[in-house]
């Protein structure tokens, strides 16, 4: 009998000292940083072959898009510079003068994860009458921010 | 002083020091001389999603050098005492590790640079000269490094040569004497400003591919080229010229007379709009009495005669000067009265391939 006691003592014992560890709690946390990263394309853009004296020439790889996936903020990406002949004057987005044109990519919450639309914009370039033959390279700069602080 | 005190003044002075430090960049460019090329990619990249692809070719022969830089050029009146640091990210696929020169303008003048500091692996600790683990073994490091690597970035201790004396070797007296630190050039130049600087891979020692990403310059980004975009066009070729009077009129005139001037002359041939150079050439005349009775500029046989009009460049658009010619008509003694037509036919043409 004492025997028999003694085993159920201890299995109650077990059974309370399981107990105990089942209920113990931990608190986790983390602090996620912000993050910007914007994919510009195509890269290089390309307006191929063009007369000069043309104006409203298309890229042959338009139009330019902007995406913000995997970023985790509100980002805008403006233009900060266009440079190169016969670029700096003539290349055009929506029809319209380049510099300090900006598109906003809003994030989107789905399931603690930032999702976004892309952008886009059509880039057309106007040639110069009497403009040198040949290749022409420029570059177009762009200012990438998150949200102010 | 109470530790609030302390602490505020240790912001305050942080905050000086930043103000001081403030580099002002201009702008960016990226070039290449000889057999060397660069270009956005998306490979090796450290800040997502894009680096810039150095790529030169051993230098076999010199000119040109094969070189592949990326430029940043400050603010015209940036004290080279502003500058404390730069660092950018490389990937060395193969070849020599990419270094930087530091353009400087030494008196301060405005005179423009004219002279440069070269920071580059091999020479950036003068006790480990020309080598990574043992002074001369000529062991250059590849893969990611954040500038230098083992050596570290651009700082005050930071060793340079100057570009306007031998490139080394260490040891020799000549060369010693323009290869100091970042802090002693400080010194030595007390005035200069910095005009640019340029990071650079190029085929010296080997060929060389290197990517570089989040290029810094005093703690502060100044290029990850995530945000910049290449475009291209090709212009091609156009050949136009205008010839006036489109109608070249000689009014009325006598048989048996010589030599007589146009009404509407001389001829003007115009090649504005054309982006080559272009060649006009009297290809025919017909009809009477001008086949044999038409002299341009006294010549009487205008067929075969040409006139180049060369494409002058001017900010990337061609400008031409124009040409003339003085057109004269003879009519033989008894040619029959009437209102007589002809042509001048000219070929137009464009540099030959």
């Amino acid at each position: 009998m004492i025997k028999n006691f003694s085993v159920l003592l201890m299995m109650s014992l077990l059974v309370l000292g399981i107990s105990f560890v089942f209920a113990a709690d931990q608190t986790v946390q983390v602090t996620i940083g912000g993050d910007v990263v914007v994919a510009i394309s195509p890269n290089p853009l390309d307006f191929g072959n063009v007369l000069p004296n043309s104006v409203d020439n298309a890229a042959t790889n338009g139009p330019i898009m902007f995406d913000a996936t995997g970023s985790n903020v509100d980002v805008t990406v403006q233009v900060s510079s266009v440079s190169g002949f016969p670029f700096a004057d003539g290349l055009m987005f929506d029809g319209e003068e380049p510099v300090g044109k900006n598109w906003l990519l809003e994030c989107t919450i789905q399931n603690n994860i930032c999702t976004y639309d892309s952008a886009s914009t059509v880039p057309t370039l106007n040639v110069p009458a009497g403009s040198a033959q040949g290749q022409n390279q420029g570059t177009i700069t762009y200012t990438v921010t998150g949200p102010q602080p | 002083m109470k530790k609030s005190n302390f602490v505020f003044l240790i912001g305050v002075l942080v905050l000086v020091v930043s103000i001081v430090s403030a580099i002002t960049v201009d702008s960016r460019f990226r070039s290449s001389t000889g057999a060397a090329f660069t270009e956005i990619s998306t490979l090796n990249d450290v800040s997502s999603p894009n680096s810039l692809r150095f790529f030169a070719s051993q230098i076999t022969s010199f000119p040109p050098t094969n070189e592949a830089r990326f430029r940043v050029n400050f603010a015209s009146d940036t004290p080279l005492s502003d500058l404390n640091t730069i660092s950018w990210m490389q990937f060395v696929d193969h070849g020599y590790v990419s270094h930087v020169d530091v353009y400087i303008d030494t008196a301060g003048d405005g005179g423009g640079s004219d002279e440069a500091l070269v920071f580059e692996y091999a020479k950036v600790d003068p006790n480990l000269c020309d080598g990574s683990s043992t002074p001369g073994d000529g062991i250059y490091p590849t893969g990611q490094l954040n500038t230098f690597g083992d050596k570290g970035i651009v700082d005050a201790g930071a060793f340079a040569w100057k570009n306007s004396g031998p490139a080394g070797p260490c040891g020799d007296s000549n060369f010693d004497s323009g290869h100091k630190s970042l802090t002693d050039w400080k010194t030595t130049f007390p005035n200069a400003k910095v005009i640019a600087i340029e990071i650079e891979a190029d085929g010296w020692i080997a060929e060389s591919e290197i990517f570089i990403d989040d290029v810094m310059i005093n703690g502060e980004l100044v290029e990850n080229f995530d945000g910049s975009q290449e475009v291209e066009v090709e212009i091609v070729q156009l050949t136009l010229a205008s010839i006036t009077p489109v109608s070249l009129n000689f009014g009325s005139l006598s048989p048996g007379t010589n030599d007589n001037p146009a009404v509407n002359g001389p001829i003007m041939f115009d090649a504005t709009g054309s982006n080559t150079n272009v060649r006009v050439e009297v290809s025919a005349v017909t009809g009477f009495p001008f086949e044999t009775g038409l002299k341009l500029d006294g010549d009487d046989t205008p067929f075969g005669k040409f006139w180049n009009l060369d494409c002058v460049e001017n900010n990337n658009v061609c400008t031409f000067t124009p040409a003339t010619t003085v057109p004269t008509l003879s009519i033989p003694a008894g040619a029959i009265s009437g209102l007589k037509t002809g042509m001048i036919t000219y070929t137009i043409t464009g540099p030959t391939p």
